[in-house]
């Protein structure tokens, strides 16, 4: 039976939007394979930081924005945790689990997040967002597709590392403008007010909230210098 | 626990016995488990449920070399050891086929392997079977049956032995490809690790010298390879601040 629906999953991963990058393919197999409205997935380095995020829509592309720039919400969780985050109806959510994102999320016609975690062994990859703009949970068969799916594209995404490096050991697939401001900007910010990186990115966290706009807006104005933080006098 | 103990101590009559062999080792692919204790416990259920006088687990690693990964007696460990030494022997011989190798009478086997059967013999066995750890194609070595009388195996016991060895090597071969899926996460980790650095190294740079993010990065590359450094590692200095290419602090970082 799970032989039978991992080759189903296989066959889906593989067929399309061939000439992709693997992380948009995931994405669309999974709206395709999952009773979801869109997907979202992020990859993520040890210190937590992100690196890569893909998402099937602008829907998805915020909720992945929104995390990040808030620091919380159910792929965070999920991450943290180390195990998937249900939440099959996003409006009965209590406002204190993540503070800042349950409105947006619903402004932006969410109902329902499913969070599971990229995991192999001890090290997380990064987390699968599935999302859907209307209420209700994963039955059990669609939990089953969705394990199976997440072993799947795991194992897909393991396979990249060698093709995917260049001489020096450093990722260069799949990398987009997006990924890379937002790190490129922390440096930037690390210099700018003299602070230490991990205090950078929460300053560029704390400065795109403030100001009401998406962390990947802000890093991109301040990589194009539109932008400058300046140190408190 | 002491699971030898259990083995002969319990009680439970044969059959008990046999289920709750078959249980141990099934839950070892569970659970996390220890490949040693795992072989050894296996090398035991074939004395006590087989009826073997002794036993030995040949084991290949990931490179094809041959190693011994158990043995019930310290005369099961001197033939093994022999038979790797000499690349001669019926479980030798088993480990490269993949197929059962049974010689039910040392004594006539001086022909098939000289100095086997006389270092055998010396150590009391008359017989020896060898069964294959195989799944499928693929052959990681040999679960070796010692009898200190000549004869050959009943077919429940030769059945019987090789359901444990087929129980044992799927929880090898799975412990293996979790090993295997784990190296390649740790270096795809690494892999995204270094770049988040390297990108934010050439925000320090570009922020540092007023140069775009493509000059901050060749320079970058360019320091880094005249002093023979590997790059994601320069990257990272530059972050933690250890290094800073000879540039002058701005005035927010005084």
């Amino acid at each position: 039976m799970t032989a039978a629906r991992q080759a189903r999953i296989l066959a889906l991963l593989a067929s399309v939007d061939v000439g992709q990058p693997l992380p948009h393919r995931v994405c669309t197999a999974a709206v395709a394979a999952l009773p979801v409205s869109g997907a979202g997935l992020r990859l993520m380095g040890t210190s937590g930081h992100q690196i890569l995020v893909h998402g099937t829509d602008s829907t998805a592309r915020q909720l992945e924005d929104l995390q990040l720039t808030l620091g919380v919400g159910p792929c965070v969780e999920s991450v943290r945790r180390g195990g998937p985050v249900l939440v099959p109806d996003l409006a009965r959510q209590s406002a204190g689990r993540w503070p800042g994102f349950v409105e947006p999320a619903l402004g932006a016609g969410v109902r329902a997040i499913f969070a599971f975690p990229l995991q192999i062994g001890a090290i997380g990859l990064g987390v699968l967002d599935l999302y859907r703009n209307s209420i209700g949970g994963l039955n059990d068969d669609a939990m089953t597709d969705a394990l199976i799916f997440l072993d799947v594209v795991t194992l897909a995404l393991l396979d990249t590392p060698v093709a995917g490096t260049d001489g020096d050991g450093i990722l260069t697939t799949w990398m987009g403008d997006a990924d890379t401001a937002v790190h490129q900007a922390t440096g930037m910010i690390m210099v700018q007010l003299g602070v230490p990186i991990d205090q950078a990115m929460l300053r560029l966290r704390a400065y795109a909230f403030a100001h009401d706009r998406t962390i990947t807006a802000t890093a991109r104005d301040l990589v194009a210098r539109r932008l400058r933080l300046e140190p408190e006098p | 626990m002491d699971d030898r103990t259990q083995l002969t101590d319990d009680g439970a009559g044969r059959e008990g016995r046999l289920a709750a062999a078959f249980v141990t080792l099934a839950d070892t692919m569970v659970d996390e488990f220890d490949m040693i204790d795992l072989l050894a416990l296996l090398a035991d259920y074939c004395v006590d449920l087989v009826g073997s006088t002794a036993s030995g687990i040949l084991l290949m690693d990931q490179r094809g070399a041959l190693g011994i990964a158990a043995a019930s007696s310290a005369a099961a460990r001197v033939v093994e050891l022999f038979e790797l030494q000499q690349e001669q022997g019926p479980c030798y011989d088993c480990c490269r086929t993949g197929t059962a190798i049974s010689e039910p009478d040392i004594a006539r086997a001086s022909a098939r392997w000289p100095e086997f059967s006389a270092r055998v013999a010396e150590v009391g066995f008359a017989a020896v079977h060898a069964l294959p750890l195989r799944l499928r194609g693929q052959v990681i070595g040999a679960l070796n049956l010692f009898h200190a009388e000549p004869g050959r195996l009943r077919p429940t016991q030769a059945a019987l032995a090789q359901a444990l060895a087929d129980v044992a090597t799927i929880g090898i071969l799975q412990e293996r490809a979790l090993r295997e899926r784990e190296l390649l996460a740790e270096q795809l980790q690494t892999a995204l690790n270094s770049r988040i650095v390297v990108e934010q190294a050439k925000g320090i740079i570009a922020e540092r010298t007023g140069l775009d993010t493509d000059a901050a990065f060749t320079l970058m590359r360019t320091t880094a390879r005249s002093r023979q450094r590997r790059l994601a590692e320069f990257a990272r200095d530059i972050v933690q601040g250890i290094e800073d290419l000879g540039m002058q602090p701005s005035p927010g970082e005084r």
